[in-house]
């Protein structure tokens, strides 16, 4: 019920004086214009006009209020909308939309205004006393449905377009590591008007070639794999082709592909062995450090060591010894020379583990026979040893075949290997034992983590003869992955990988964490094509104060790089960086209308326990309508005692 | 003449006069502009045209203004009556039409008359003011000397001086800007190496194409022809243009044997003009030799055949050719006595080839008898041929053919009266089978029909020698032939079963199967094969009905093997999918399909080395076995005489240094297009880029051209300003999707754990700041 109200200004003493005061000025016009005027038609317009100036005057003064129903329910309509139709008890809403080009559009087809809101806080704006939004369309993202999760939601969602979601790729990679995209698609049936959901993907690689492909229909997981050819930082493009082979989206997969630091590795056996010999070769063609000790007699060895251009270590100096493990990231021992080790050596081994370095075991036939048995009394070889179970079998097992991390080549394989054991934790889960490389016959390579560094034991024997089977790519794959797993951890990376492995888009929070930065170390954000550098800002991390973390929202797509740069009185690799991309808003459309569908729904759903009333407020009448008055009126008594005079 | 006409007159005169005036207002404008118009290099003609348009419009504007169109007859006896005293002020009554008899008429008459007394005197000429023309003339000069001096103020002209005005010679200053320097005309003279007798070439454009080794003239004239020219070549090169005197061209002359990309300058600094252009050169290629016949590369001929032997071949080259002869060496003997004898020969007849120009067709018979060869030996022969190029002639080998004159008579099998000659000892290998398949593809065009269906056929029958010959060894039970030992024994074996009781055999076969199936099983995991059954089937089936159901009755058949598990390393499993290869490629070859035949032959091939690979036999040594060295004892002896050692060495790397540096150029390129600039530090390898290229396309002739503009863009990238701005995205796209197909496959790399979330924080805290001290202890 509309009604028109005065403001408390009414009981004060200076309004009453003011209405006393007009109330005069008014009586002494009338009385004047009655003085000259008979009474007629034009002495009752003088009064009029009087009495409106009053009534303008005061009402400017005052400033009347009118009671209105407020918009407390609106329909938001989102991309998407314009393939859907409205509900009817919907069309006689406010619409609204938060883009002008789609506010014009949807007025056209829905036949109704639709106005544009440039964001959702500015909806509180418009609507202060908003309760209840209709959504329409793919919905919002989550920050955006933070801001309205206070008000009951329904929504309507549209079609998703056909295309990809639930995309996951590596996004930083070591060089000869496989590139590995997986997903789901998704086929949108109002979108194609072909009957055939039957689509295909495929990888392309920067120089515009085909690398990989496959068939999907709705709804399918995929996967592909490829590996990049060189490091550097290069995007692999996403097709997707209908039935005609006519590509009708092309998705960017931008990588970052690391040369690793190359590991330093030394082999301690009781003696050599082809399968020693083939890893040696294939570590020494990559410029990998490999130092070996090979015993000639009981006090005669024989210290070979290739592509070390530092140090030239003399034959007396030690092998096992605190300073040399050091240097190493690796160290392998077959069964028998880990049992032979003096209770010394295997001290210094052992915190050298401890320390970092990393120790991998191949099991042999001795090993398998004396772990069986009782120790004397707990040695640091027992401790090393200790959460393996080698199971004993009567002779090598024969037809193993490998398998790891969904390596493609592995499953493929046709050449059989052969072990010595099966392997079995025998540590309880929260020791962190697992396989590295599990097989047909169990896990045949494992590890567990020892302070820093890992004890891995592999009972697998004669992988060389992938290599005499053509398959140099599957044996160096294997031992990437071992060693990846194994080996010494890099101490000057000290990037926190957690990226997600979805696209990052523009605009959105980013954050980018550190393993024990240096104090006064400086991160910054870099883009890379307009050298524009943003100094980011290290958040205090509440969790883990090791970590440090920095969070931020690029403005705009392409790579940048994050550096980071510790003061140079540090001399441990003063600046690190690290390659990101950042997608434009309208990329992976239908990963990101997935996205959103998916968050408005769950905010929908748990915004059904919402009531809202209906409200009503209170609109202060325009000013300038009194003004207005007051000018027409004034202006016809000025002109009225003008036309009296002249007569 | 009435007062009225005069009246009109001198209206129309006033009017006259007042248009002179404005014009005369504009007149001192328009020099300036006109002079402003030739200034601005706009043509004399319109330049009048435009001033005087302009004068027009502005006499047309004035005309129709108020004060234009005041001017009226009362205005002008107005005029008159103030300009002449005896007029009385009543020139006026002249307009008016006053009756007579009246004040007014006898004032109008006495004005009348004076009124044309004054008109025939002087036709009131001088009450009109005057026409400014000289004024008019003199500002019209001054603006246009103050105009032509503002425009040439900078050219240094200099004003005053005891002798006037003075205008300082021009001064010409030197050529500052290379739009100065233009290239007139151009003429490019090609030279062909004499030994291809191909014609010289004469060609205005720059972009040259040759035949390497060919010597290019060129001919330059330039606007500027005071100063010296060069070419400057990429790799740091340069030509000094000589001037001829008489036509004053630029003359340069050079010997091309690589491609290359040059640039034309000027200037003792040898600036560069813009513009750079590329001289490919086209190698020569080695001579092509065709072995027509014989076909096979091994023929034998019989002993009591004559042994006349016909060779043909076809050779050809681009340019020429110089030498074809023929090498041969005869092998005489056998076993440890064999002798080598080499000679050279020739062609007997040589016929040039229609469809080449320097291509021939050759022919040589071999009389092995004349040779001096005897039953027994052996005739290897390759052709050789060389071009006809003056420097370093390339040559060109042929396969090497053998020729054998058998020793032994070839015993023929009669059949039903058809002769059936034994296989020879040698057939072709299923390596020479896909060779010559290959090659057959190859000369399909070139073939007839019937002579491509007879090649195709033979190789067929070479392919099918070979899966009978590694058949039989197989077992293959359809290989089988009548008259074997094996198929006697197991049909009086048939038959043995068939007279005697049923249930007997059935027991005994089925104890054996028993025992079969076990010892099966433990080596091979088949499944369990219930004899039974077998033998209840072969009982309804009613006896022998062929060869293969005696077989299978009574030769213990299992199955077949292919039917069955196959183990991964099982050769035979192996051999048997190399026979169903080489079925597959016999039966194509058969219908002279060998492009179907070839991936089975390879195949088959495949298969073949890896049941050669996959079970190896070691055989134990036989003789002295030294006691086992047990741990305890080894490594225990004191060996004083050998000392322990160091030994360091560097492995050869992977990848080689060329794709190494090839990595190195992708991410420079890289750079560029992400940042859309060339960084200084990558100049030095984007010019060995450019090189780099260029020498891929002389070995890659098929992507020449490619190669060429991909070194003439970087070239073009390197004349840039260090940190001007490279909007040539596609171009950079385009190179980049070069590199990386020249990029090999990267080898898989061995590498350190990368670093970890979860782990003993408190250690790894402590670790990561004490990293440098450990770093610094070594």
């Amino acid at each position: 019920m509309s009604g028109i109200t005065f403001k408390p200004l009414f009981e004060q003493a200076q309004t009453l004086t003011l209405f006393m005061l007009l109330l005069a000025i008014f009586l002494f016009c009338v009385w004047s214009a009655k003085k000259r005027i008979d009474f007629s038609l034009r002495l009752i317009l003088v009064c009029l006009a009087n009495g409106l100036a009053m009534v303008s005057i005061i009402a400017f003064i005052l400033q009347p209020h009118i009671k209105t129903t407020v918009t407390t329910n609106i329909v938001l309509l989102t991309n998407g909308s314009e393939k859907q139709v409205m509900l009817d008890q919907h069309l006689g809403l406010q619409a609204v939309s938060l883009s002008q080009a789609h506010a014009n559009q949807m007025s056209q087809q829905l036949q109704q205004p639709v106005s544009f809101i440039p964001s959702i806080n500015a909806l509180f704006v418009t609507y202060p006393n908003l309760k209840q939004v209709q959504l329409y369309g793919h919905g919002l993202m989550p920050s955006h449905l933070d801001s309205i999760s206070d008000l009951k939601l329904s929504f309507t969602p549209a079609p998703i377009d056909t295309g990809f979601n639930q995309l996951r790729w590596t996004k930083h990679i070591n060089i000869g590591e496989p590139l590995q995209i997986n997903g789901q698609f998704h086929y949108s049936q109002s979108s194609d008007n072909q009957s055939s959901d039957i689509h295909e993907i495929q990888l392309i690689n920067p120089a515009g070639k085909m690398q990989a492909k496959t068939r999907v229909s709705h709804k399918d997981n995929f996967e592909l794999s490829t590996i990049p050819k060189t490091q550097g930082i290069y995007d692999y493009q996403l097709h997707l082709l209908n039935r005609q082979q006519q590509v009708i989206k092309k998705h960017t997969l931008a990588i970052q592909v690391h040369t690793p630091n190359s590991p330093n590795i030394g082999f301690m056996l009781a003696a050599p062995s082809f399968e020693s010999r083939y890893l040696s070769n294939w570590l020494t063609q990559q410029g990998v450090t490999v130092s070996s000790l090979n015993a000639i007699s009981k006090k005669r060895f024989h210290r070979i060591k290739v592509n070390d251009a530092n140090k030239k270590p003399t034959v007396d100096t030690p092998f096992i010894s605190e300073k040399q493990l050091r240097t190493l990231d690796l160290l392998v021992l077959d069964g028998r020379s880990i049992l032979a080790l003096p209770p010394e050596q295997s001290d210094i081994i052992e915190q050298a583990v401890q320390q970092g370095l990393g120790l991998l075991i191949w099991a042999d036939s001795e090993l398998v026979e004396k772990q069986q048995l009782p120790a004397n009394e707990p040695s640091a070889v027992t401790r090393m040893l200790k959460g393996f179970s080698l199971e004993k079998q009567a002779s090598t097992i024969n037809d193993v075949y490998p398998l790891w991390s969904q390596n493609t080549l592995a499953k493929n394989n046709k050449t059989a290997l052969s072990a010595i054991a099966r392997i079995k934790a025998t540590l309880k889960q929260d020791l962190l034992t697992d396989a590295i490389i599990s097989s047909n016959i169990g896990s045949v390579v494992m590890r567990k983590p020892m302070g820093l560094g890992f004890v891995g034991i592999s009972t697998l024997q004669n992988q060389y003869r992938w290599l005499n089977h053509g398959q140099q790519a599957l044996y160096s794959q294997f031992w990437q992955q071992v060693l990846s797993n194994i080996s010494r951890r890099e101490v000057h990376n000290r990037f926190i990988n957690t990226w997600q492995q979805e696209p990052n888009f523009v605009g959105e929070a980013q954050t980018s964490c550190l393993t024990a930065p240096k104090e006064h170390a400086t991160l910054a954000l870099v883009n890379v094509a307009t050298n524009n550098i943003q100094q980011l800002k290290w958040q205090q991390n509440l969790g883990l104060d090791t970590n440090r973390c920095a969070t931020f929202w690029p403005q705009m797509s392409g790579w940048h790089k994050i550096a980071y740069q510790q003061p140079s009185e540090h001399s441990d690799n003063n600046a690190l960086e690290q390659f990101q991309y950042y997608e434009d808003d309208n990329a992976w459309v239908t990963l990101r209308q997935q996205q959103k569908v998916a968050a408005t729904l769950r905010t929908a759903i748990k915004s059904r326990s919402l009531e809202p009333k209906e409200t009503h407020s209170w609109q202060a009448l325009n000013k300038g309508i009194f003004w207005v008055l007051f000018i027409l009126s004034a202006s016809f008594i000025w002109w009225e005692q003008k036309s009296f005079k002249q007569k | 003449m009435s007062i009225a006409n005069i009246l009109a007159d001198l209206l129309k005169a006033q009017k006259r006069r007042v248009m002179y005036h404005y014009g005369l207002y504009a007149l001192p404008f328009l020099p300036c502009l006109a002079f402003l118009l030739l200034h601005f290099q706009v043509a004399l003609s319109s330049a009048l045209l435009f001033t005087v348009l302009v004068l027009a419009l502005f006499l047309f504007i004035l005309s129709t203004s108020r004060r234009y169109k005041a001017l009226c007859v009362e205005g002008i006896v107005l005029h008159l009556n103030r300009h002449y005293d005896d007029l009385q002020e009543s020139s006026q009554l002249l307009l008016e039409d006053i009756p007579t008899g009246t004040l007014k008429s006898l004032q109008k008459q006495r004005i009348e008359r004076r009124f044309i007394d004054h008109f025939n005197a002087h036709q009131f000429n001088g009450c009109w003011p005057k026409l400014p023309i000289k004024r008019t003339i003199g500002l019209s000069l001054l603006l246009l000397v103050f105009t032509v001096f503002l425009l040439n103020f900078d050219k240094g002209m200099i004003l005053g001086g005891p002798k006037g005005l003075q205008i300082a010679p021009k001064i010409q200053s030197p050529i500052s800007s290379q739009q100065d320097v233009v290239l007139n005309q151009s003429t490019v003279i090609i030279n062909p190496p004499d030994y291809s007798k191909m014609q010289d070439v004469h060609q205005q454009l720059l972009n040259i194409e040759l035949l390497a080794g060919s010597s290019v003239t060129w001919k330059l004239h330039f606007n500027q022809t005071e100063q010296p020219y060069y070419l400057l070549f990429n790799n740091g090169e340069s030509l000094a243009l000589s001037k001829d005197t008489i036509s004053s061209e630029f003359i340069g002359r050079m010997t091309i044997s690589k491609s290359r990309i040059y640039r034309i300058a000027y200037g003792e600094h040898k600036t560069p003009l813009k513009g750079m252009y590329v001289i490919s050169a086209n190698r020569d290629k080695a001579p092509i030799i065709k072995v027509i016949s014989p076909k096979k590369m091994s023929n034998e001929y019989a002993k009591d055949t004559l042994p006349v032997v016909k060779a043909q071949v076809e050779i050809s080259d681009d340019y020429g050719l110089s030498n074809i002869n023929i090498l041969a060496s005869v092998a005489k003997g056998s076993g440890e006595s064999v002798k080598f004898r080499d000679q050279e020969f020739n062609f007997d007849t040589q016929q040039p080839l229609i469809n080449q120009q320097h291509g021939f067709s050759l022919e040589k018979t071999w009389d092995l008898s004349m040779l001096g060869m005897e039953p027994g030996d052996e005739l290897y022969f390759t052709v050789i041929a060389s071009d006809n190029r003056t420097q370093n002639a390339q040559q060109s080998r042929s396969a090497t053919y053998r020729l054998k004159w058998l020793e032994e008579t070839q015993a023929g099998l009669a059949s039903e009266g058809i002769v059936v000659f034994f296989n020879p000892d040698y057939f072709r290998s299923q390596r020479q089978i896909i060779i010559e398949t290959e090659q057959l593809i190859a000369d399909k065009p070139t073939l007839s029909s019937t002579n491509f269906k007879e090649t195709s056929s033979d190789l067929g029958h070479s392919q099918q020698d070979l899966k009978l010959r590694f058949g039989q060894y197989l077992g293959d039970e359809n290989e089988a032939q009548e008259g074997s030992s094996f198929y006697q024994a197991h049909q009086e074996e048939g038959k043995t079963h068939n007279g005697a009781g049923e249930t007997d055999k059935d027991t005994d076969h089925e104890e054996h199967a028993q025992t079969h199936v076990k010892a099966k099983q433990a080596s091979t995991g088949l499944a369990e094969h219930s004899h039974k059954e077998h033998t209840k089937k072969e009982q309804t089936s009613g006896g022998l009905t062929s060869l293969a159901s005696v077989i299978e009755k009574f030769g213990h058949d299992h199955g077949d093997p292919e039917i069955g598990p196959i183990s991964k390393r099982n050769p035979v499993g192996l051999m048997k999918r190399s026979l169903t290869n080489m079925w597959q490629a016999e039966l194509h070859l058969m219908l002279a399909e060998p492009e179907k035949a070839l991936p089975y032959e390879k195949a088959a091939y495949k298969y073949l080395k890896l049941a050669k690979q996959a079970e190896r036999i070691y055989t134990k040594r036989l003789g002295f076995e030294p006691p086992p060295v047990t741990e305890d004892r080894r490594l225990t002896g004191e060996l004083n005489d050998i000392n322990s050692k160091d030994h360091n060495g560097f492995a050869k790397p992977l990848p080689t240094q060329e794709q190494a540096f090839i990595q190195k150029a992708y991410l420079a390129i890289n750079q560029i297009q992400l940042t859309h600039r060339l960084r200084e530090r990558d100049k030095s390898t984007i010019k060995q880029l450019s090189d780099t290229l260029l020498a891929y396309s002389e070995k890659d002739v098929d992507r020449q051209a490619i190669f060429l503009k991909q070194s003439l863009f970087i070239e073009q990238l390197l004349t840039l300003e260090s940190g001007q701005r490279i909007n040539s995205t596609v171009k950079l796209k385009k190179l980049q999707a070069l590199l990386w197909e020249l990029i090999n496959d990267s080898p898989v790399k061995a590498h350190q754990q990368k670093s970890f979330i979860n782990a003993n924080q408190e250690l790894y805290k402590e670790f990561m700041n004490n990293v440098t001290n450990i770093a610094g202890d070594d």
